[in-house]
């Protein structure tokens, strides 16, 4: 399975107008024609391209708060452009990041919230240089880190496979989501996105091409996974995939009460027979109080419905409410295209998106609950929707996540993905929100999900990681000693890049 | 029109370079164990020394049946043993073949050919209607198959054979368990366990090391596993003692000795010693001086309460991430607790105080012999001061294993059949 190389040549030809001959240390820019000037620096020979004159398409990102103009960007046509770009750049102090290029047709962008993978100055890699599904089976699928899931996804059920653990929205690079750790409705059996991973190819900060993996080079392959790009960029995966199944069937339940909604969700979780399990907050009819419900589903194959767990018997959920819904495993893994699309047509998508992606210690989270209720108002949400749902220690293999520390080994994600609207609060408003609700949140030993907009200091992070960021301060030192890598975390010391 | 090929195959095999290298010299000498069974080798010497020359025959139709063959012979020309062997080839093939090895992990090398010839003769007829290049490579892919599976096969043998089994007495009569695992004739290796575990807790580094080779030697320490406790009081001196009998009961000298936690001590105080036993050390979690386990600790491992704690998951987390780290949980929890909670509460105790207030730094400083120090950077059982100290008193740097805590053994099991195999790199 390997896509044409026609459309990459198309792509590279379409942007090669400019193409960045030399950098220009005294001006800190690149010059597109052969400059007289005597300190000017030839770039490096790529098979890609360098261009000055796409810088636009990298210059925001899908948070829609920030924006920071790179110098240039590179599409590479390999592993090697980008080890070449690296260490060209490393000695000049130029800061580097991928930028997934991810999204709706037309509108690609780079899917950070608050410009974590944008650099100002720096150079921008364009991930969808990277892009062939190069095997896809039903046990592992070995990809490029520019394909998106979708694409994977779409490769995969043509030999009757699919991802165990795919997140709803699909159109984002394997690469982006690995990198920050990837959540969705299978991470209560199969961890993180980036805990499918069974080895990486990675581009060092100092240039070098290393394949990673649980048994050779373990401290790369434990630092890149959930590493938020700072150790070293991934350009190759290998992907954990399992049989393709035709049907989902999907059982919603509604709750009026967050205690009852917790429990359940946890029993619904310890059943472990659920292939997907997502949650979600939810605004009533007016506007005035906060209902919740559970989304549960299986897939399979077998045409009849298979029987219903008996965890399912037991839920305390409204149950005249509840309802099942069975569709095309295909269509149910694309259903948030549908949402995007409507959300491009009504203008919401290039607005400005506070999102706030927490994790709660199950101990903590109806406390949670009742806080964040009486902090938000449907107008923060605007179109957009809020996912509360539970996920396991014991499941999860990337060590660079961070968690708080609970008792159970259970954690509530919270993601606000807000779409905000006319009525919306000010974006400041919207980020000292999100700060306070963070703050509350950390002194009731909660941590921030890597992704979403929350603005952190270096004391934020070293909180954040806790005994573990010096783990990671060291790994940085060590696979980026310059520090060049995605400087829009701000995980590490600012270092002189741009 | 010139015709020419040049082909690469490789193959990761499931040993070390020198025995791929001994392998692939006998097999271009002409053993017939694995190359493609249509093709033989003649030589009269054996092809890895420089100038020798051997003849290649391939029968496409096979050996013995009517039909054209093609011939061909190679000198060769550089020889780097265990890594590159070159030969220039005259006949049907006009040439170079190289076989280059490279070792790609402990007992994993990758084997490489290339052939880069020019087909002569009427081989170059054949060649406008055959894609000989292809042929040639069909026949070597086959035959490096054969080639993996074979060693494999070998592997198989060695390493799926249960451990014999041994209880070596010790002076006060003590019958310490002893599990003498691969081939007699490999380089050995003695695992010593930390206080409150057992032999078991090395079955992630031994069976690698296994795999590269090694005869490893675990044991259950007295009191521990289902070795017995013995009436001297537990001392590093007594287990010093029994780590000698066991070596010399297995007739093992100069042997790499690798110590966990407390084990390290023994292992250092074995070294110290009976310098003739030991060729090397791996040290994990281990500092030579104690900064003085508080009494607690030791009242605390003295504790029944805390054998039926950690018989619980949800505790025994609680417990052991904030005793030995790493915080997060972590698969190997569940059997540092089992054996924890399986020794006898007195003999953690015992054992604990042994080693209270320790000092073995001037033996340390010397000792000189090969000797890697690593600590997991989470670990909250041994400071890393006293580990680094440790480590410049034998004259090395501390290897710090990012995201692990105290167990190296159960948690990067990988990372410690590297350091052992480092260790036997430097054994002269």
């Amino acid at each position: 399975m390997t896509t044409t190389n026609v459309s990459r040549r198309t792509m590279i030809g379409a942007t090669a107008g400019a193409t960045v001959l030399a950098w220009l240390p005294a001006s800190r820019s690149w010059a597109t024609t052969l400059p007289s000037d005597a300190t000017a620096m030839p770039v490096p020979k790529l098979r890609g391209t360098l261009t000055t004159s796409a810088v636009d398409g990298y210059s925001h990102d899908f948070g829609g708060m920030r924006t920071a103009r790179p110098y240039a960007v590179l599409t590479p046509a390999g592993a090697d452009d980008i080890a070449a770009m690296i260490r060209f750049a490393r000695n000049r102090r130029i800061s580097v990041a991928m930028n997934g290029q991810s999204g709706e047709t037309g509108l690609l962008e780079s899917h950070s919230c608050l410009g974590q993978a944008l650099t100002a100055g720096g150079v921008q890699i364009n991930s969808r240089g990277l892009r062939t599904v190069h095997s896809v089976n039903t046990r592992v699928a070995d990809v490029d880190a520019g394909v998106t899931w979708a694409e994977l996804a779409t490769a995969a059920a043509k030999v009757g496979a699919r991802v165990p653990a795919l997140t709803d929205y699909l159109h984002l690079s394997i690469g982006g989501t690995v990198s920050v750790g990837g959540i969705g409705g299978g991470v209560q059996r199969f961890g993180l996105q980036s805990d499918l991973v069974t080895w990486v190819e990675v581009v060092t900060g100092t240039g070098s091409i290393v394949r990673a993996s649980a048994t050779s080079n373990k401290a790369l392959f434990d630092a890149v996974r959930a590493g938020a790009g700072q150790f070293g960029i991934i350009t190759r995966l290998g992907i954990s995939m399992a049989p393709a199944e035709q049907t989902a069937t999907i059982t919603t339940l509604y709750y009026d009460d967050a205690a009852t909604f917790v429990a359940d969700h946890v029993a619904l979780m310890e059943a472990d027979c659920f292939d997907h399990h997502a949650g979600s907050l939810i605004s009533t009819d007016d506007g005035k109080s906060w209902a919740y419900s559970i989304e549960v589903g299986s897939f399979h194959t077998a045409p009849e419905l298979p029987a219903a767990p008996a965890a399912l018997a037991n839920a305390k959920d409204v149950r005249s409410r509840r309802t099942t819904a069975s569709m095309p495993y295909q269509s149910w893994a694309f259903r948030v295209d549908e949402f995007a699309a409507a959300m491009v047509s009504s203008g919401h998508w290039s607005g400005p998106k506070p999102w706030l992606n927490l994790l709660v210690t199950k101990e903590k989270v109806v406390e949670f609950l009742q806080y964040v209720e009486t902090q938000l108002t449907p107008a923060d949400f605007g179109a957009g929707f809020c996912i509360i749902a539970p996920l396991q220690e014991k499941t999860l293999k990337s060590p660079a996540f961070a968690l708080g520390n609970s008792r159970s080994g259970v954690h509530f994600f919270f993601d606000m993905l807000s779409f905000p609207g006319a009525d919306a609060p000010p974006v400041a408003e919207a980020m000292a929100k999100n700060r306070r609700i963070y703050d509350w949140l950390v002194d009731r030993g909660g941590k921030r999900y890597i992704i979403g907009a929350i603005e952190m200091s270096i004391g934020d992070w070293m909180r954040h990681f806790g005994a573990r960021y010096t783990t990671l301060k060291s790994l940085r030192d060590r696979f980026d000693p310059s520090g060049i890598l995605t400087p829009g975390q701000g995980m590490f010391s600012r270092s002189s890049a741009k | 029109m010139t015709l020419r090929y040049r082909v690469t195959d490789a193959v990761d095999l499931p040993t070390d370079a020198r025995h791929t290298w001994a392998q692939l010299v006998q097999e271009l000498s002409g053993a017939g164990a694995w190359w493609n069974t249509n093709n033989t080798f003649e030589s009269r010497r054996p092809v890895g020394q420089q100038g020798t020359v051997s003849t290649m025959t391939v029968f496409p139709g096979g050996v013995g049946k009517p039909g054209p063959r093609i011939r061909f012979s190679g000198r060769t020309t550089k020889v780097v043993p265990e890594s590159l062997l070159e030969q220039r080839y005259s006949g049907a093939f006009r040439g170079v073949g190289q076989f280059r090895i490279e070792s790609t992990g402990p007992g994993r090398s990758r084997l490489s050919f290339t052939f880069d010839v020019e087909p002569r003769g009427w081989v170059r007829q054949l060649a406008r209607v055959k894609d000989v290049g292809e042929e040639h490579s069909t026949a070597t892919r086959a035959a490096f198959r054969r080639l993996a599976e074979l060693f494999a096969q070998e592997r198989a043998e060695v390493t799926s054979a249960p451990p014999i089994e041994r209880i070596v007495r010790a002076a006060d009569g003590a019958g310490l368990h002893t599990y003498d695992h691969g081939p007699r004739d490999g380089a050995p290796v003695i695992l010593v366990h930390g206080w409150g575990s057992r032999a078991s807790a090395w079955n992630g580094v031994r069976s690698r090391l296994v795999d590269a080779g090694r005869r490893v030697i675990a044991l259950d320490l007295r009191g521990h596993g289902d070795s017995g406790t013995g009436t001297a009081p537990v001392s590093l001196t007594v287990l010093a003692d029994d780590l000698r009998r066991v070596l010399r009961a297995l007739d093992v000298e100069g042997a790499v000795c690798v110590g966990h936690s407390g084990g390290g001590l023994a292992a250092l105080q074995l070294a110290h010693h009976e310098p003739d036993l030991v060729g090397g050390l791996v040290l994990l979690g281990t500092a030579a001086q104690d900064s003085g386990a508080a009494p607690p600790e030791v009242a605390l491992m003295g504790s029944p309460l805390l054998t039926a704690a950690l018989r619980r998951p949800r505790f025994a987390h609680r417990i052991l991430s904030a005793t030995m780290g790493p915080d997060r949980r972590i698969a190997a929890r569940d059997q540092i607790a089992a054996d924890l909670a399986d020794t006898p509460s007195g003999v953690r105790a015992a054992y604990f105080r042994a080693t209270q207030h320790v000092d073995l730094t001037a033996q340390c400083a010397q000792l000189q012999l090969p000797v890697v120090v690593a600590r997991g950077d989470e670990d909250k059982v041994v400071g890393g001061a006293g580990v680094e100290q440790t480590a410049q008193l034998l004259g090395t740097s501390v290897r710090v294993v990012p995201f692990a805590g105290h167990s190296l053994p159960l948690e990067e099991p990988e990372v410690v059949a590297e350091a052992v195999e480092e260790v036997l790199s430097r054994i002269v």
